[in-house]
């Protein structure tokens, strides 16, 4: 379909123009129904975001990821020695810090 | 000599030998820093002080890690309780020990082979009479003329129950009490109320303590030494407190030489303690804010601190004195002109210290790196809350972004963070709650809190005296109290936890997302494998290795601009603008926002208000 624009204002014309034609009610309901239908399949094909500007770098992020497990991840985690802190085999630490109490400054 | 030294004649002081006590539940892991101080000071004076770290003698008598479970501040005052009939007598108000059934709940940690009610029982009619009486046997009481008693936490029945004992064999001598238990109207309710209580200083000793022996040694008048209060018949006579001490320099190094000897002797080990020292009193943030459920530094706020050339010297002379490398500082907060002046240095000597400090939250990368460089292996910074909303109802005077980067760089350093969540703070709603429950999943490769749970209400802090800006519907003393004191006490003086009811609060439901989601992320560090969020970076490549989640790992491989946006991110929360400006000022600043949101809905980026933050590390380390 050849993609078109109309605005607020040329639609509200439109609509006044439709009511003013003399129309039988059962003609009056085939174009109530046209306009119905028309009107759901242009929000099909233009969702409603689409009038939000679009965000940047989507096409980036979505295939930025690679899953798997990351080999350098292991490394990092398991490495010996550095100056990273692990949680098991710690050094004993204060009596008084927060790790054993509640009271905090 | 010091200001405060001008006492009296030497000849008059050797009559008068002193010795300062720490009683249960004191820590048994490391010595008492006022017990190490006033010793010090004394002799400095030329009074015959020693020091009894009479703490030591229960943790031998009951067992070490009983001891420590006893000694650990979880709200009941079950280690007071434990002392309360051999302090009070008849007096006493729970010989039915009635608060084991009411707390019967919350006492579960310190069952042992048997439960906690028949274990806390026997402890109060086996082992704390029968420790009394070895103590009272076991020190020669005949040759000092005073006891003083520091007293802090669950410190003063313990202490009371010795004082009444040697008062009852050795009527003559006398009774100081101190320390923190004994600040500001606690102490005055206990010298009216508590008959073994002499005196008393309220506030800081390291003038008053000197000044009152000397008095003593030489008959003058006691009432006139600014911070002491004795009983008068009914009344309490009480001299104002002199204004903080300020010379901190002229302190001398606490003597720590009995504590080790003593603990040897009960065959203790204290080969891995973390030796006290003193920089710096006060706090300088809560000199102009103070934290909202802060009670520390009661009447002695403002912040003083040793120069750096001293507290090198005291490290130096301290290590060699006890064969030691692990300091503790007891500072309530780091003073800021050491990052400059101290731990350069330290690293400038290579001294290979291990040092803790407590440290405001708002450090930056450079500082963290001054710090562990220096020696620092232990922090415990005040975060508190990952939400910058609740952390402005606290007064904290940092946002949740720089405690999260706080995390980061800890943990890059290779420096430990002690740290806790609070919440229940007037004005908090559930959202902010919610939002912290879906952040940690993202933080799962930083340090978890140790706990997360409602602030305490803690005497002197601004929640406590301010009713007009936190009202509340009821405060009274937390409800062990009145199981420990006589009813001859007025233990709404005395208390320095309270239960509460604000006017304004949530549902404890607001905060269960938050509870399980620390409980997971804390499980999560205490695994084998520690998870992980480092990055790896070159001009216009970025890539980032995720091993928080098990399920979830992977990498994130990120070109040009976004790369650019993210690495602007990494040594410090930033705005949007600032990071177009860094990088390139064409760039729209929505285009940079769209990138952090997307970032973050990734969990690779913190954000707080208009703030990004990187969440992960860089994998080389050490920078």
């Amino acid at each position: 379909m050849e993609e078109f624009a109309i605005d607020q204002n040329e639609l509200d014309d439109l609509k006044t123009r439709l009511e003013t034609l003399q129309l039988s009610p059962a003609q009056r309901k085939v174009l109530n129904g046209m306009i119905r239908l028309a009107g759901d399949l242009a929000d099909g094909e233009h969702p409603d975001e689409e009038s939000e500007e679009p965000r940047a770098y989507t096409e980036d992020f979505a295939g930025a990821f690679t899953p798997s497990q990351a080999s350098l991840v292991v490394e990092y985690a398991t490495a010996a020695g550095g100056g990273v802190y692990h949680a098991t085999g710690t050094a004993a630490h204060p009596p008084h810090s927060a790790v054993t109490a509640m009271i905090t400054r | 000599m010091t200001a405060f030294a001008e006492v009296s004649a030497p000849a008059r002081r050797m009559d008068w030998p002193a010795v300062v006590v720490s009683m249960p539940f004191m820590h048994v892991d490391r010595p008492s820093i006022q017990l190490g101080l006033l010793k010090a000071i004394g002799t400095a004076h030329g009074f015959p002080v020693r020091t009894l770290h009479a703490n030591l003698d229960f943790a031998a008598r009951i067992g070490v890690d009983y001891y420590r479970l006893l000694a650990e501040q979880r709200g009941r005052l079950v280690g007071d309780w434990l002392f309360a009939m051999a302090a009070f007598g008849d007096a006493a108000p729970d010989p039915d020990a009635r608060l084991l059934d009411e707390f019967a709940d919350e006492l579960g940690y310190l069952a042992g082979t048997r439960d906690a009610r028949d274990r806390l029982l026997d402890t109060r009619e086996h082992d704390v009479p029968a420790y009394l009486d070895a103590l009272v046997a076991g020190f020669p009481w005949q040759d000092v003329r005073l006891v003083g008693f520091s007293s802090t936490f669950q410190q003063n029945t313990a202490s009371f129950a010795l004082a009444r004992r040697l008062k009852r064999e050795y009527p003559d001598l006398v009774t100081v009490f101190g320390g923190a238990n004994f600040d500001g109207e606690m102490g005055l309710e206990l010298v009216r109320s508590v008959d073994c209580v002499d005196y008393a200083v309220v506030g800081e000793g390291d003038s008053a303590f000197p000044r009152l022996l000397a008095a003593l040694a030489t008959g003058e008048d006691t009432d006139a030494i600014p911070g002491v209060a004795r009983r008068v018949g009914v009344r309490v006579v009480a001299c104002p407190p002199a204004p903080p001490h300020t010379a901190l320099d002229d302190l001398p190094a606490p003597d720590y030489e009995e504590y080790f000897d003593r603990a040897a002797s009960l065959g203790l080990p204290a080969e891995e303690v973390w030796l006290p020292f003193e920089s710096a009193r006060g706090c300088w943030w809560g000199a102009k804010h103070h934290c909202t459920f802060c009670g520390l530094n009661a009447t002695t706020m403002r912040f003083r601190a040793k120069s750096a050339q001293r507290v090198l010297a005291e490290l130096e002379g301290q290590a060699r004195r006890y064969r030691t490398f692990r300091f503790e500082a007891v500072d309530n907060i780091l003073a800021p002109a050491y990052l400059k002046e101290l731990f350069p240095v330290l690293a400038e000597n290579g001294q290979d210290y291990e040092i803790f400090y407590e440290v405001k939250a708002n450090l930056s990368r450079a500082q963290l790196r001054v710090l562990a460089h220096g020696g620092v292996t232990q922090l415990q910074p005040g975060l508190e809350s990952l939400s910058s909303r609740v952390l402005r109802l606290m007064d904290k005077g940092v946002r949740a972004a720089q405690n999260v980067n706080l995390l980061r760089w800890a943990r890059y350093y290779g420096i430990a963070i002690g740290w806790n969540i609070l919440w229940g703070f007037p004005g908090e709603t559930a959202e902010d709650y919610a939002a912290q429950a879906a952040v940690v999943p993202h933080l799962a490769h930083l340090q978890p809190p140790a706990s997360a749970d409602r602030v305490w209400l803690e005497r002197f802090s601004p929640l406590f005296s301010r009713p007009d800006r936190f009202p509340m519907r009821s405060r009274r003393p937390e409800p062990s109290y009145p199981h420990v004191y006589p009813s001859t006490v007025d233990i709404e003086r005395i208390a320095y936890f309270f239960d509460y009811e604000l006017t304004e609060s949530l549902p404890v439901q607001a905060y269960s997302a938050l509870r399980t989601a620390v409980d997971e992320w804390k499980r999560a560090w205490a695994s084998d494998t520690v998870p992980v969020l480092t990055y790896r970076s070159s001009p216009g490549l970025l890539r980032i290795y995720d091993g928080r989640h098990a399920d979830r790992a992977g990498t994130y491989t990120f070109h040009g601009t976004l790369a650019a946006i993210y690495l602007a991110c990494v040594d410090r929360p930033i705005t949007a603008a600032a990071v177009r400006a860094a990088i390139d000022p064409d760039l729209p600043v929505e285009a940079v926002r769209d990138a952090y949101e997307q970032f973050a809905e990734r969990g690779l980026m913190f954000l707080d208000g208009d703030l990004g933050l990187a969440l992960a590390l860089p994998a080389t380390r050490g920078r």
